[in-house]
């Protein structure tokens, strides 16, 4: 089965390790960066690269901050936790790799290289990444659409922040586009009603004038102008 | 040059197989070796001058480890002799260990230079 490729880190003290581990990597088109011991490694990956590491290959026995420190500091990390770590061990060091497993290692890869099983178990570490990264993205869209309801409740909803949700073919991207589309709607009905609205306070700006004009001239004072203006007329046009 | 059966060939080729026959990248991992593995014996010496049973087993394992690579299988034992004595803290007669580490290396690098020529 052909793998998907990510950013692996290659923790190991041992330059012909890195170099290996490196050359074979990079043959089978992932991205690799190096550590030579554990301070380093912790360093990158808290770094402004934070969070673009896919898969940690951890050497147990480094000078500095060993492997089972290391991971120690990974598995703390709510921001590091899910990424997948494999150490590296010799055949004879199956009690630490037990121990780093229960410590939440994901795989470990025994030396001498083999590259057929490094390509393996870093395609089944990336696959599981893969899908905790899909997990997390969904509850975050979750999150915005349940905080979209929210805001419809309250009428300061924007059709427009759903549109990353709204983008994905699933129910929960249906979901999304439901409210944009009730959204637009109201928004819609809105301002044809405030049309309707403008609309008729024209019509009844223009009949109170109407009614105003009409209680001028039906008084009796005004009729009594209009009688004198005509007799006056009259005058005019007699002279 | 016939093989001083200081590095089993089986495990030499494999590697250079493994490597897509890349002779140019075995140089370079073999030159990688020879500057890393003095520096590694070096290492252990002043290790057990200074009593640090840690940094003996650290500097063992992986001379241990780079070495079976490359297919010196006698020296990777004998690196291996010499972890185990640092695991447990043993460090009498590791001197003499280590010693008998820097012969065999000596013994595999001189084979290895031929691997490294690819006869």
């Amino acid at each position: 089965m052909a793998g998907s490729c990510g950013h692996v880190l290659v923790v190991d003290d041992n330059r012909v390790n890195r170099l290996m581990l490196s050359h074979a990597l990079e043959a089978q088109g992932h991205q690799v960066s190096t550590a030579e011991d554990g301070r380093q490694a912790l360093q990158l990956l808290r770094s402004e690269q934070q969070g673009t590491f896919d898969v940690i290959l951890l050497d147990i026995l480094m000078p500095e901050l060993d492997g089972y420190q290391v991971l120690e500091q990974v598995k703390k990390d709510d921001r590091l936790h899910h990424v997948p770590v494999i150490m590296i061990s010799a055949v004879d060091e199956m009690d630490s790799v037990i121990r780093c497993i229960e410590m939440g290692a994901t795989d470990y890869l025994p030396k001498p290289f083999d590259p057929a099983l490094l390509r393996a178990r870093l395609n089944a570490s990336l696959a599981e990444k893969q899908l905790r990264d899909l997990e997390l993205e969904y509850l975050e869209q979750v999150g915005y659409v349940i905080d979209a309801a929210a805001k419809v409740e309250a009428a300061t909803f924007d059709a427009e922040s759903l549109d990353g949700v709204a983008a994905r073919d699933d129910a929960l991207g249906q979901l999304a586009r439901v409210f944009q589309h009730m959204a637009r709607e109201v928004y819609a009905r809105e301002q044809r009603l405030k049309q309707q609205v403008q609309k008729l306070r024209i019509e009844l700006d223009q009949t109170r004038q109407a009614q105003q004009v009409a209680e001028i001239t039906e008084t009796d004072y005004f009729q009594q102008l209009q009688s004198r203006a005509q007799d006056l007329r009259k005058i005019i046009d007699g002279a | 040059m016939t093989s001083t059966g200081a590095v089993d060939r089986s495990v030499s080729d494999a590697l250079l197989e493994s490597l897509g026959g890349d002779q140019e990248f075995l140089v370079e991992l073999l030159n990688t070796y020879f500057e890393d593995a003095p520096q590694l014996i070096t290492a252990m010496q002043a290790a057990v001058a200074a009593g640090d049973a840690e940094e003996l087993r650290r500097a063992a394992h992986s001379l241990k480890s780079t070495s079976a690579t490359f297919g010196a299988m006698d020296l990777s034992g004998q690196c291996k002799v010499l972890e185990m004595m640092a695991k447990s803290s043993a460090l009498q007669g590791a001197e003499a260990q280590i010693a008998a580490v820097a012969t065999e290396y000596e013994r595999a690098k001189a084979e290895l230079e031929t691997v490294q020529r690819g006869s």
